[in-house]
């Protein structure tokens, strides 16, 4: 079979477009781009293909694939990284993200990118959470993706919209910020590394305890 | 936390903590605790140095405080007085009136970092003069805001208890950490330069 004749379904050409795939998508676009008015001038054009991915793939994956911020970006961008989450969301070492407060469809579809690309990080040591003050949303299902981090060791979390006067004691429990640092503690006190807690919401009386014993529970 | 080995809290251990973390029990990091930030809790400072001096943290390498306010109910508590882990390597102090600086001015440390301490620079300087204050410091940086006069006068005192190295670089307009505060979602360059 010629080399611009390949078997879509054999095993090789599988593993070989799998450079390419691989790539992000805007990647991806950008080099066929590049290719196209040169395609059929080419001798081996898939063989050249296959080497300029494998280059770029090498060059760019710890630079994108490795950090990741989500932040209240347009319905496009969200959509974009929740496509991309499967291929990339497995090499990412440290996530930032915003979580919002309301419950709009922007906003919903957002906290699920989020969770999707959560649910793939396997080597995920570092996460950096903004919430707001006010925030009694639940979030179940983007905890429930937070508990299964089984190699974080760094956690941020940080209040962004700095509430005066104090949001007052006696409704910490309903806020977010309280699930949250409770379920991190829950989940992985015995790994963490480093924690961050940075807002005027009052850490409750329980959750400070949680954080001063939390080992000397878990060696009893 | 087993193997916690930096803690930063912000803002959020408030009045009514106060009285959990006044219970000298050692805390489950203790001895894998190296860096340990509090800034703007109210958490007495008595407490807090008195804390640090029983090893409830551990042997910390160090401790960097900013504006933990007090009130009146700090005024009887002593501070501490049973030092019984190493030197810190680093103690650094921001923004704190004149009864928190006078409480956590018991802690040992190599290197002392202190800025916007104390209501008046005679205050420092007067403070400096006695071995008691940041007992087994070899090292003071002071804001570069000192005029010469002052740090003149800072260094002589210093001097005359030993410790020569006395430096006016601390900038008023930088953290004297820059990790303590960092949040990512506004700090993505400096992140990424600490990252990688």
């Amino acid at each position: 079979m010629p080399e611009n004749l390949t078997d879509i379904a054999s095993p090789s050409t599988t593993k070989k477009n799998s450079l390419l795939l691989d790539l992000p998508i805007e990647i991806q676009i950008d080099i066929i781009g590049l290719l196209k008015r040169y395609w059929f001038t080419q001798p081996h054009p898939l063989k050249s293909l296959r080497l300029t991915c494998k280059h770029i793939e090498a060059l760019c994956n710890p630079l994108f694939a490795e950090f990741v911020l989500i932040k209240v970006l347009d319905r496009s961008a969200l959509e974009l990284r929740k496509e991309l989450a499967p291929k990339f969301a497995k090499h990412l070492k440290v996530i930032a993200c915003h979580i919002p407060k309301r419950g709009g469809e922007v906003e919903l579809f957002m906290e699920s990118v989020l969770t999707a690309i959560l649910e793939r990080t396997v080597h995920l040591r570092k996460i950096s959470l903004r919430y707001t003050s006010t925030d009694t949303r639940a979030h179940r299902q983007l905890l429930n993706a937070i508990s299964k981090l089984s190699a974080l060791e760094d956690v941020g979390i940080w209040e962004y919209d700095h509430p005066l006067p104090y949001p007052p004691y006696d409704t910490v429990q309903s806020t977010f910020h309280h699930r949250l640092l409770n379920h991190i503690l829950d989940c992985h006190s015995q790994r963490l590394r480093m924690l961050v807690v940075s807002g005027r919401t009052p850490m409750h009386e329980s959750t400070f305890l949680k954080l001063r014993d939390t080992a000397s529970q878990a060696l009893n | 936390m087993t193997q916690q080995v930096r803690l930063s809290i912000s803002r959020c251990l408030t009045i009514e903590a106060r009285g959990a973390f006044a219970d000298p029990q050692r805390w489950a990091c203790a001895g894998r605790l190296e860096y340990l930030f509090i800034k703007e809790c109210a958490i007495h400072s008595a407490t807090i140095a008195r804390h640090i001096g029983a090893g409830v943290f551990g042997p910390l390498h160090t401790f960097y405080t900013v504006g933990c306010w007090d009130d009146s109910s700090d005024s009887l508590e002593s501070a501490a007085t049973n030092w019984t882990i190493p030197p810190l390597h680093w103690v650094k102090v921001d923004d704190l009136e004149n009864l928190e600086t006078s409480r956590l001015k018991s802690i040992h440390a190599k290197k002392v970092y202190m800025r916007t301490v104390w209501s008046s620079r005679p205050l420092s300087i007067e403070a400096f003069r006695r071995s008691t204050t940041f007992p087994e410091a070899v090292e003071l940086h002071v804001g570069k805001d000192w005029d010469d006069k002052d740090f003149e006068k800072l260094k002589r005192n210093c001097a005359m208890r030993g410790l020569t190295k006395v430096e006016r670089d601390l900038d008023p307009l930088y953290d004297l950490d820059p990790l303590y505060g960092l949040d990512p979602l506004y700090d993505l360059d400096l992140l990424y330069d600490l990252l990688y």
